[in-house]
């Protein structure tokens, strides 16, 4: 039952930080400024390791981790409104980006006692590397939101992204009592209160929650997500050397 | 055990420590990645330890390591187990230590210095570098630019 559980916990995460890999690669070319590009392209490898490592702890094989990506349909995705949420300019992908990495520190903690060695020790390293992470979009927050010329559109984004989180804990299955929905969602809104308080920026009204997460994100965004990510394979499937074809 | 076992099972051993890093010619046991070897007759088992989660040469260290094994054992039953744990600057050998500084790296750890000029008046540019495991500085001594190896519990 364990293993379970924790399956039922850890797939629609992974599939959250896997998209948010997706999400943020395009700023690696499109930012103008070379440092961003290179802490993007390392946020975005570590999401995209972190994702790998959690379906290795559902008992994923290479196998079944590629038949998810690639071959799984939209209705058995669980992806978080926030992920799929349309950030399409600087300040918007900051706010989801520090709101993502909240939320993973709040589950990654939480999964730190559920038990099981190699799953403690992984929610530790991935604890680790997020808080690098965190400290990445916290300098970000900082500056938008106190540069006169973006403190409006900041504000704006993060309450948009903010409004986006109530479904970040409404995971599908049968969780074990240390991954309560409910108290994952409160440790969230402490996390992110504490936060935006210390930087000094207004803290928005965040949604009641959690409400369940709806098969395929419940929106275009995954449609249009997975898409970019299969369309090379399928068009081509003379030049796929992967596991799955 | 008999003798011929223990100097097979050294023979493996010794090649698995001789495995190099796929970007820097430092070994793996040098770098604090390797962690163990452990044998059991035909069957191996290399407990490695990842710099970064996300670190691209993972892959590359797994086919190395598992080409050593064979190289030394052919027909071993080779399984590469990377563990679930914090690597550290300190997990470097001194050894290791002077190996990054020949290629201008520095480690990221207590009386961090400059790999070029041997500085401690060095600046940080930035969390991240050139790749995940690394975090770039500039010596204010001699003006060179250089990555330090990042651990994970800053």
């Amino acid at each position: 039952m364990k293993a379970r559980i924790v399956v039922d916990a850890v797939v629609p995460w992974a599939d959250d930080l896997f998209l948010h890999c997706q999400q943020l690669i395009r700023w690696v070319t499109d930012y103008v400024d070379l440092e961003e590009s290179l802490a993007i392209g390392s946020v975005a490898q570590e999401e995209l390791a972190h994702a790998g490592v959690l379906l290795d702890l559902a008992g994923c094989t290479p196998e079944d981790r590629d038949r998810l990506i690639y071959r799984r349909e939209l209705s058995g995705w669980h992806p978080s409104r926030l992920v799929l949420w349309n950030a399409d300019d600087w300040p918007a992908t900051v706010a989801r980006g520090f709101l993502l990495t909240q939320g993973s520190l709040a589950m990654v903690s939480a999964l730190e006692q559920v038990g099981g060695d190699r799953l403690a020790g992984a929610a530790t390293v991935i604890a680790a590397e997020q808080q690098l992470h965190a400290r990445h979009w916290r300098r970000w927050v900082e500056i938008l939101a106190h540069d006169p010329d973006t403190t409006e559109l900041f504000a704006a984004s993060l309450a948009a992204a903010v409004a986006a989180t109530d479904d970040f804990f409404g995971l599908p299955g049968v969780l074990p009592v240390s991954l309560d929905p409910a108290a994952l969602h409160r440790a969230f809104l402490d996390r992110v209160g504490k936060e935006l308080v210390e930087l000094g920026v207004d803290v928005p009204e965040f949604p009641a929650g959690p409400v369940g997460r709806e098969p395929g994100g419940g929106a275009p965004g995954l449609d249009r997500l997975l898409h970019q990510v299969r369309r090379i394979r399928d068009a081509h499937p003379d030049r796929v050397y992967g596991i799955c074809r | 055990m008999t003798d011929r076992r223990l100097s097979a099972d050294r023979e493996v051993t010794a090649a698995v420590a001789a495995v190099e890093d796929p970007e820097v010619p430092i070994t793996l046991a040098d770098l604090g990645v390797l962690r163990s070897v452990e044998t059991d007759g035909d069957r191996v088992v290399v407990h490695l330890a990842p710099t970064r989660l996300g670190c691209p040469g993972r892959a590359e260290m797994t086919r190395r390591v598992t080409d050593a094994v064979q190289a030394a054992r052919p027909g071993a039953d080779v399984a590469v187990e990377w563990d679930m744990v914090a690597w550290q600057p300190g997990d470097v050998t001194p050894r290791g230590a002077g190996v990054l500084a020949e290629w201008g790296y520095a480690l990221l750890a207590g009386g961090l210095r400059c790999p070029y000029c041997g500085s401690a008046d060095t600046r940080t540019e930035g969390e991240f570098g050139g790749s995940v495991c690394k975090k770039p500085f500039t010596c204010r001594a001699c003006g060179s630019t250089f990555d330090a190896l990042r651990g994970l519990l800053e």
